[in-house]
């Protein structure tokens, strides 16, 4: 086995670890996003999600809203990471072939 | 963003987290930058790999401690807690694996340290060769220490026997052989003379079984 392949096959194991570690992030963060209603005058926010081909919202109070929103933005940066992993994993398995 | 960039990202968080100059670059992004920054003149690095590898200089700096960890994970980096050892994987947005080390002190017991840079950090023998051996290169405008060419190469002439993966013996042999020519013959005996019995035994192995020209020895 040449140097690259083993080269390669340990950036195959470490993206194939990074995933799994991103995956197990992504599985503590809440999904859907945050929609904002007026009513009355006053504004109130709602964590909108499908579940079971259903769209469900729950109300967020106006002190949880930022921390939420931070943690829906992360969930979707790694959705982002693990979309480009699994580029580079196919790419690297045509190669390993 | 490339390798490289997302390389130079990460350490402008440690720049800006105060981290910098307490940490030398080790590993693969050593050899890199020995090109890069004119280090090594016609030197051409082998590949680099994801992981970027940082030697802790001094477990008790910096004096006002650092929680690295949180910096990493406040930028957007993903921290990955072992459920049976110490270990923590840090992996950047850009894919990067990012490991700190520190050297082992004595016949130490404690596998891992506990750093102020919020680092528990994993202590391996015959590290300190590369800290106590280090230049300072100007990288992207950051001032960045990396173990001196000759500290490195004989470093991975000394821990090659004891690599339990053949291709990374078979790789880190290549990395040897590519730099050994570009090398200050004065400086490794210098260095060379210094080492323990042990090291030099593993020293003359490595370069006996590959028929290396070593007039170092």
């Amino acid at each position: 086995m040449s140097v690259l392949d083993d080269v390669l096959r340990e950036e195959h194991d470490r993206l194939m670890s990074m995933r799994s570690a991103m995956s197990g992030e992504i599985a503590g963060l809440p999904q859907g996003y945050i929609s904002r209603k007026r009513i009355s005058g006053r504004e109130y926010c709602y964590l909108q999600r499908r579940i079971e081909g259903r769209v469900v919202s729950s109300y967020v109070k106006h002190n949880d809203v930022s921390a939420l929103e931070k943690q829906i933005l992360r969930r979707r940066q790694l959705k982002s990471s693990i979309r480009e992993i699994d580029e580079n994993l196919r790419k690297l398995r045509r190669v390993l072939k | 963003m490339t390798q490289a960039e997302e390389f130079s990202w990460l350490l402008n968080l440690l720049k800006n987290a105060g981290a910098t100059p307490h940490v030398i670059v080790i590993g693969s992004w050593a050899e890199y930058l020995y090109a890069k920054c004119n280090v090594l003149e016609n030197y051409q690095a082998n590949l680099r790999t994801l992981d970027t590898d940082f030697l802790i200089k001094n477990m008790r700096l910096p004096r006002e401690k650092i929680n690295l960890l949180s910096v990493l994970s406040d930028a957007g980096c993903t921290i990955e807690h072992s459920m049976i050892t110490d270990a923590v994987r840090i992996y950047t947005p850009g894919l990067l694996e990012v490991e700190f080390l520190i050297a082992q002190k004595g016949a130490a017991t404690e596998n891992w340290l506990d750093t102020n840079l919020g680092i528990k950090a994993p202590a391996l023998q015959h590290l300190s060769i590369l800290r106590d051996n280090t230049i300072t290169v100007n990288y992207m405008g950051l001032d960045i220490s990396i173990p001196e060419p000759e500290a490195y190469v004989l470093h991975k002439m000394a821990i090659n026997h004891s690599r339990k993966k053949p291709e990374k013996k078979e790789k880190d042999a290549e990395s040897v052989i590519n730099i050994l020519p570009h090398l200050n013959s004065e400086r490794l005996k210098s260095l060379y003379n210094v080492m323990t019995k042990k090291e030099k035994r593993h020293i003359k192995d490595f370069i006996d079984e590959r028929n290396l020209n070593a007039d170092f020895l």
